[in-house]
This record gives C-alpha cells, sequence and structure tokens, in this order.
C-alpha cells in the first residue's frame, strides 16, 4: 500500500508546510546565534549584544523564509 | 422769367453747336486686325496642308504612311479624300440623292400611275407653238404628214403599219417637209401592192392545204377501223388466258383449304379427349384425398398440437432461463449493495467488491441493454478500487471528518494568500472559535450561514442522517486551503457515492427490462 500511495495526504498540506518552516526558524536562528556568539568571543572582548543581534537575524531570516513559503514560493536553495 | 427764357435758348443753340461739331464724319482709319488676320492665315495654311498632303498621300505609299502615322486627323483626311476621288459623281451632283428619295415618295404615294399624261399630244403641242414662233417662214401651218391606213387582218402587217405609223407621228413633231411627205406616200403605195399580193398568196395556200387535209382524213379513217379490228381480237385472247390461269388458281387453293380444315378437325377430336382424360384424373385423385382426409384428419391436428406445444415448450425454457439470469443479478445487486452500506470494515473490503462487480458484468452482459453496458462502463475500474481498498464505511467516513475538522478549522481565518503571519494567527485565532450544531440556514451572503463552522456543522449532520450526496456537495462548495485540505476525504466519498448510484441504476434497469 505505502508503494502505490505516492502523494503525500490532503489533510496535512497544510502541517507539511509548518514543519518546514519550523525547521527553517531552527536552523537560521541557530547560524545567526553561532555567528553573534563568535564575534562577541573574537571582537566584543564577550559582551552580550553581539549574541543578540545575530539571533536576531537569524529569526528575521527564517522569518521572510517562512513567509514565502506559505505564499508558495518555497524555500530558496543553496548550493553548498 | 425772361432771363431764365433767354438762359433755357442760350444752351439750347449750344447744345445744338455741340451736336453739329460731333456728328463730323470721322476720318477713316484702317484698323491692322491682327488677329483676325492670323486665324485666317492659319486656316489657310492648314487646308493647302491638308489638301495637298492627302492628295499626294494618294499618290504616294511612302508619303501616306508618313501622314497617316504623324499628323493629326491625317488618315481622316486621307480616306476622305480617297472616298471622294472613287465616288465623284455624288460629289458633283449633291442633289441627286434629294431626287431619288422625292421619287421614292412619289412611288409610295401613288402620284405617279393617277396622273397619266399622253406624251404626244402634250409635246407635239408644245412643239407647234414653238415652231409659230420661232421659225414661221419655214414650213406650212399646220401642215403634218398624212399617216397610213391600212387594214389587212393579218398580224404581221398591221404591226408593221402600227409602227411606221408611230415613226411618222414622231416624225410630224419635229419638221414636216414636203419631201417627207411624198416618202410617206410612196411608201404607203408599196405596202397597199405588199398587201394584196400577201393576199392573193394566202389564198392559193389555202385551196391547196384542204385537198391535202381531205386525203388525210381518208388515210386515217381506214388506219383506225384496222387498228380497232386488231386491238378488240388480241384483247380476247387475252382474256381467255387470265381465265385459265384463274381457274387452275382456285382449284389448287380449294384442295389446300380442304386438307387444312381436315387437319384442325383431328386436332380438336384429340384435345377434347385429354382434356376429357385429365378431368377423369383430377375427380380420381379428389376423390381419395379426401378418403384419406377423413382417415387421417386427426393425425394433422395432432401433429399441429404438438408443433404448438414444443413452441411454447421452447418459450417457457426462455423466461426460465431469463428468469434464472434475473435473479442472479438480482442476488448479485443486493450483495454489492450490502458490499457498499455494511459498516464492517475488513482488509479483503476492496477485493470482495471487486469479485462481485466481475460477477454481475458476467451476468448483465447477456441482456444486451445499451444502458446496462453504459452504466456497466462507467463503474470505477477495479485497478483504482482495489488500490484504496474499496469503498470506506459511513464510520470510516465520519472518523476521517472528525480528523479533518481541526485542519479545516485552524486555516478557517486565513486571509487570501496569507503569509508566516496570516497562518499563525488563523491557528491562534481559531482556537476561539464556538462550535456550531444542528443545521444552520444557507443564505445568498458571504459569512451569514456560509462561514465554516456552518458548513462543518451542516455536513456532520448529512453524516449523521447518512445523506452523503449532500456532505459532498456542501465540502465540494468551500474555497481556498479547506477545500484543498477535504480533497482525499472528497475524493472517497465521491467514489462510494458513484458506486452506489451506478448499482442503484443497475437494479432499476434490470427491473424494468426484465
Amino acid at each position: 500500500m505505502s508503494e502505490i500511495t505516492t502523494s503525500a495526504p490532503s489533510t496535512s498540506l497544510v502541517n507539511a508546510k509548518w514543519d518546514v518552516v519550523i525547521s527553517n526558524a531552527i536552523v537560521k536562528s541557530g547560524l545567526g546565534f553561532g555567528a553573534g556568539v563568535l564575534a562577541s568571543v573574537l571582537f566584543f572582548r564577550r559582551r552580550a549584544f553581539p549574541v543578540w543581534l545575530g539571533l536576531g537575524f537569524g529569526f528575521g531570516r527564517a522569518y521572510s523564509e517562512g513567509d514565502s513559503i506559505f505564499r508558495e514560493a518555497g524555500v530558496r536553495e543553496v548550493k553548498a | 422769367m425772361i432771363r431764365a427764357a433767354r438762359l433755357q435758348a442760350c444752351a439750347r443753340q449750344a447744345a445744338r453747336s455741340y451736336r453739329f461739331q460731333s456728328t463730323l464724319p470721322p476720318t477713316p482709319v484702317k484698323k491692322s486686325r491682327p488677329v483676325r488676320k492670323f486665324f485666317f492665315r492659319l486656316s489657310l495654311l492648314t487646308a493647302t496642308f491638308y489638301l495637298g498632303g492627302g492628295y499626294l498621300a494618294t499618290k504616294n505609299d511612302a508619303i501616306q504612311d508618313a501622314f497617316e502615322d504623324f499628323v493629326p486627323f491625317g488618315e481622316f483626311v486621307v480616306s476622305n479624300i480617297e472616298y471622294y476621288s472613287y465616288h465623284k459623281d455624288e460629289l458633283l451632283s449633291p442633289f441627286s440623292k434629294v431626287n431619288d428619295s422625292f421619287a421614292d415618295v412619289k412611288e409610295k404615294l401613288g402620284l405617279e400611275k393617277t396622273v397619266p399624261i399622253p406624251k404626244q399630244g402634250v409635246q407635239s403641242d408644245k412643239i407647234e407653238l414653238k415652231k409659230e414662233e420661232e421659225t414661221p417662214t419655214e414650213t406650212a401651218v399646220g401642215r403634218s404628214l398624212p399617216l397610213l391606213h391600212l387594214e389587212t387582218g393579218d398580224q404581221v402587217i398591221d404591226s408593221t403599219v402600227n409602227a411606221l405609223n408611230e415613226l411618222i407621228a414622231a416624225m410630224n413633231l419635229k419638221v414636216t417637209s414636203l419631201e417627207n411627205q411624198q416618202v410617206v406616200e410612196s411608201l404607203h403605195r408599196s405596202l397597199t401592192s405588199l398587201a394584196e399580193k400577201y393576199k392573193t398568196f394566202s389564198t392559193a395556200k389555202q385551196l391547196e392545204q384542204g385537198v391535202v387535209d381531205e386525203q388525210l382524213k381518208t388515210y386515217l379513217n381506214q388506219k383506225e377501223v384496222e387498228l380497232t379490228q386488231e386491238f378488240v381480237n388480241k384483247l380476247e385472247e387475252a382474256k381467255k388466258q387470265l381465265e385459265e390461269r384463274h381457274s387452275k388458281q382456285l382449284e389448287g387453293e380449294i384442295g389446300a383449304a380442304e386438307k387444312r380444315i381436315q387437319l384442325e378437325a383431328l386436332n380438336l377430336i384429340e384435345q377434347s379427349k385429354l382434356a376429357a382424360i385429365e378431368q377423369f384424373n383430377k375427380v380420381i385423385s379428389e376423390k381419395v384425398d379426401s378418403e384419406r382426409a377423413n382417415k387421417l384428419k386427426d393425425l394433422d391436428a395432432l401433429a399441429a398440437r404438438v408443433s404448438e406445444i414444443e413452441k411454447y415448450q421452447l418459450e417457457l425454457g426462455k423466461s426460465a432461463g431469463l428468469y434464472y439470469n434475473y435473479r442472479d443479478i438480482k442476488k448479485s445487486i443486493g450483495a454489492l449493495q450490502g458490499l457498499l452500506l455494511s459498516n464492517e470494515s475488513s482488509p479483503k473490503r476492496g477485493e470482495e467488491l471487486v469479485k462481485e462487480l466481475d460477477n454481475l458484468k458476467k451476468l448483465v452482459a447477456s441482456l444486451d441493454n445499451d444502458l446496462i453496458t453504459q452504466a456497466i462502463n462507467a463503474l470505477p475500474s477495479n485497478d483504482t478500487l482495489l488500490r484504496n481498498g474499496g469503498v470506506l464505511t459511513q464510520s470510516q467516513l465520519l472518523a476521517r471528518w472528525e480528523l479533518l475538522l481541526p485542519e479545516l478549522r485552524s486555516v478557517s481565518l486565513l486571509p487570501p494568500n496569507a503569509g508566516l503571519v496570516g497562518h499563525i494567527s488563523s491557528f491562534v485565532f481559531s482556537k476561539l472559535l464556538f462550535a456550531k450544531s444542528g443545521k444552520p440556514v444557507k443564505t445568498d451572503d458571504e459569512l451569514i450561514g456560509n462561514d465554516i463552522e456552518s458548513v462543518i456543522a451542516r455536513v456532520n449532520e448529512y453524516l449523521v442522517k447518512n445523506e452523503l450526496d449532500n456532505a459532498v456537495e456542501e465540502v465540494s462548495n468551500m474555497k481556498g486551503w479547506a477545500r484543498k485540505l477535504a480533497d482525499d476525504w472528497l475524493a472517497e466519498s465521491r467514489r462510494k457515492l458513484e458506486l452506489q448510484f451506478l448499482v442503484d441504476l443497475l437494479e432499476t434497469e434490470v427491473d424494468v427490462s426484465v
């Protein structure tokens, strides 16, 4: 049965999008946080504000991508 | 007053003197008219050019070609000149056409016939008058040549006399001299002597002719008598010959006719004999047949009955077969309906359904009904049925609907083309919605009775009441994300509805047709 049903059930359409958005948000905010920590240690004598700034950038990026996901534009794919 | 009168007189005198001066004859000044002169010369030159050119063209072919090619109206001029050179008569007598036409008119009116004027009389009168006026001394007054008076009774001589008379009359119109008169008299004399001679000659000839006529007559009479005698003899001979030949022919014909009549009589006798024999045979066979019919009558009736019974039996067999078939079909349909309506969910549901459908298809194939075959063709294929595990039961449908509800609610408040914030807010605020129950009334308004809670309440109601068609209609009328989320549920419900409808249709059709 599982091999025949190829497409996802229609009930989970929105949930699938939510999954992508949330995971994307975690990744992006995590990246921002990491960048903030690194900057704080290297350049700002372990002050706190670069961490908050990085986190904010991360969330901002996650928000904009989530928006585009819900508007059917999808995630911007970055080739590593 | 007096002054005024004087003044007037003076004025009059002055005017007179002035007029006298003004009426002096003006010295004749010869006006040179250059324009007129020019045109005159131009036309003269043109005329000479055209006439000369045309004339030369008629004489020389090379000049004619050049003239026609390079001079305007050259061809026209040349053709006209040629025409008039060929028809000089018409050019010279321009009134000939008029005269002709006048003569035509006269002829048509018949004027010439109605006014006959004797030419001689008129002309002679005129000439006499002229002679009196012009030369009264040369000829005797009123003298004319005497006409010849001679009637011989002979045509030739009379006609010559008449001709001479006309000649004399013609001469009379001109000069009539004494000399002429003598000539005429001598002519008269000679003519009379000629006539006499002719007369004597003709009488002698007549006498001779009378004698010859008499001789000829007697000779002819003799000849006639001889010829008639000879003719009568020949006629009688021919008559005899004809009679002989005719009698011979008659005898031969009579003999032939007798033979023919005898033969015919013989034939007739033979024919009547044959007819009698035939009739006799017929009577005998009829008698034999009737005898046999009397005896074997019951056997025929028996055979008819047997064949009838055979027919009945066949019909009965057919109807029995039909009835069996019908019963099988009903059974199969009943089984299908049971499967569709049953609430027992089992993993083998799809396979059972497909098996039953195949069975039904086989049974129905023998009916050869268009509607039934169409309905069978419209059924969902076995493949799709097997893939989806047949159809869902009512309770399964209801359960899936219940599972779908929170999703529907969470997307119910989404604005069009919602982004992340829209989704989050819709998700949050949908938790605050109150669930409706019962059957909210539908309206044309977009919000009242058509919001997601009303739709959900109505669908719940329909599903509970087992009105799947209405539920499907409600769900398929939803819009946006909600409609997309309900897609799978809709497909399942539709498949079930389709099957139900087609099986119902088959049942009714089978009931009606069998």
